[in-house]
């Protein structure tokens, strides 16, 4: 039968495409019919088609097509998990509820994943103006990244997604095991369809080069800072110093997340 | 290099106006003051050439080395506004070039050639001056465009080529174009994309505005991004691609300046060979021509007794 050794190329695309145009009809039913119609199920639909006919055909059998009609219908689950969980995640972060898109947003990592599981297809950048980290690498299994809208966990095939970097630990898992941690002051993080990952940092490094003495200084500089300020934007500078020395005094002492 | 224009100058053409009390010796005796002159400043000029090459071959080796670092930084933000695809719009556009040249010349063709091909785009279109400015980075491309479209130009920055570009510094370029208030739909930086020690090619990198991506089909595939994220994201990629640009604009001028400072020494040694064995003759011929006179004056003397 050969259940788990498939693996399935869902037109994705095509699917997510029609999916955004539902309105009111039942997403479920939709998905079935989106599934079923699919390129990578057309294999199994077809032999289902023939076992039918044969059947059919025959005025008297002892066969039945439960085996093909059981493939058939396990390669549109497959199709339709997937699928399913992304529509209801979308929907779901759509809302305004931050806790909710916090959840979300860590759970999306995890259920958007493929069941194959082909988790070293992710082409991972991690670079600063003046230093390159990874570049176009291969070996990286998951990146946990601190974005404005919360500590976000990307891996292979996450849903294209564009993000800004607050101050924060960034932590590398790559595939032998190795776990890297990067202390990043600010950047972008961009997620490209065709899944390879591009994290741009302004400053980023090793946390084991942090200076904890140098960060606290730091710390109550810009406090001293923030009392002086005369003006929005001088107060609004010296915050984000606090907000950046803060978290490099957290991740200098081995806090991360 | 007008000193080997007047140098040669020198070779070519007899002194004619030169005083002849003596028809002969003081004409000679002029030009030998004058070849020694001539000869003296030019190997200072080699010596000054040389050095130059020196100082720009290890800036050179720097910036090659921080744009390698650089290289993955940029490509990939240049990728996004590479990635995106934009409908044409037949409304007139909104542009805005960005020169990215610096504060120092000698250094061949790199900023002339930015020069060169801004100033032809600006004459192109008669229609839409009023529609394209200039951000002017580096005394040269101001100088070179202040004179024939001082309007279009929007900002200017200098200070730049001294020290190597630093992400601040194009941090705060970024901020005043946005902070600018010229709300540009397009915007292109013109640069030199440094190819090997002895190549590069002027090049255009485009650069979509907030609105553009805003409503161009392929950012719909970006799940959950709000107006926020994306302005914020935008203006970190505007800084990030600009750095990028420069850094190669630096690369490339160091490259150029080193080449041409080379050339001049090789044409400088050329000359100076040149004069030198035009100086020698020239002795040769004074002493001869003075040694003639002595003795046709002491054989008309005999000739007398």
């Amino acid at each position: 039968m050969g259940v788990g050794g498939h693996k399935h190329h869902y037109n994705d695309s095509n699917i997510e495409k029609e999916m955004k145009s539902i309105g009111d009809a039942d997403p479920l039913a939709k998905l079935k019919e989106l599934c079923s119609q699919d390129h990578a199920c057309e294999h199994f639909k077809h032999r289902l088609q023939e076992c039918t006919n044969r059947v059919n055909s025959k005025p008297w059998t002892k066969e039945t097509c439960n085996e093909e009609l059981l493939d058939f219908l396990h390669c549109v689950d497959e199709c339709m998990a997937m699928a399913a969980t992304r529509f209801l995640i979308r929907t779901a972060t759509a809302s305004r509820n931050p806790v909710f898109r916090l959840m979300s947003a860590r759970t999306q990592a995890t259920s958007a994943a493929p069941v194959t599981g082909t988790a070293t297809d992710m082409l991972f950048t991690f670079a600063s103006p003046s230093e390159v980290f990874y570049t176009q690498a291969k070996n990286v299994r998951q990146v946990d990244v601190p974005t404005m809208s919360g500590n976000m966990g990307i891996l292979a095939h996450h849903v294209p997604i564009l993000g800004v970097l607050k101050p924060g630990v960034v932590s590398v898992f790559e595939t032998d095991g190795n776990t890297k941690r990067f202390f990043v002051s600010s950047g972008s993080i961009a997620v490209h369809p065709d899944s390879s990952v591009q994290l741009l940092a302004e400053e980023a490094t090793a946390v084991e080069n942090l200076d904890s003495t140098a960060a606290h200084d730091a710390l109550s500089d810009a406090q001293r800072r923030l009392g002086a300020a005369k003006d929005d934007k001088q107060k609004a500078e010296a915050q984000i110093e606090i907000e950046c020395a803060e978290a490099a005094i957290k991740a200098a002492s081995g806090v991360f997340q | 290099m007008s000193f080997v224009v007047k140098a040669v100058g020198i070779l070519q053409q007899p002194a004619t106006g030169v005083l002849l009390w003596n028809n002969t010796s003081v004409r000679n005796m002029a030009t030998l003051k004058d070849i020694s002159r001539r000869l003296k400043s030019v190997k200072s000029i080699q010596k000054i050439t040389k050095s130059m090459k020196m100082v720009s071959a290890a800036k050179y080796a720097k910036a090659e080395r921080e744009l390698r670092a650089a290289r993955s930084y940029g490509l990939s933000a240049k990728a996004f506004y590479d990635n995106l695809e934009v409908e044409k719009s037949d409304t007139p556009q909104k542009q805005v070039l960005i020169a990215a040249t610096s504060d120092r010349g000698l250094c061949g063709a790199a900023n002339s050639s930015i020069i060169k091909s801004i100033r032809t785009q600006l004459n192109e279109e008669k229609q839409n001056l009023e529609g394209t400015k200039v951000v002017a980075i580096g005394d040269k491309s101001r100088a070179g465009l202040a004179r024939t479209h001082s309007a279009n130009i929007l900002l200017s920055v200098n200070e730049v080529g001294k020290r190597s570009v630093v992400f601040c510094d194009a941090a705060a370029i970024a901020q005043q174009l946005i902070s600018s208030g010229f709300e540009f739909d397009s915007a292109e930086i013109v640069y030199n994309k440094f190819k090997s020690a002895i190549a590069y090619t002027t090049s255009r990198q485009k650069v979509l505005s907030n609105d553009t991506i805003a409503a161009s089909k392929s950012i719909q595939v970006y799940d959950s991004t709000d107006a926020d994220v994306l302005r914020s994201f935008q203006e970190y990629n505007l800084a990030s691609v600009l750095y990028y640009t420069m850094k190669e604009n630096a690369t490339s001028e160091q490259s150029s300046r080193m080449t041409a400072m080379d050339n001049a020494t090789k044409n400088a040694g050329e000359l100076i060979n040149k004069l030198t064995t035009y100086y020698n003759r020239t002795r040769q011929s004074v002493i001869t021509t003075e040694l003639i006179e002595i003795i046709s004056g002491a054989a008309a003397l005999e000739q007398k007794q």
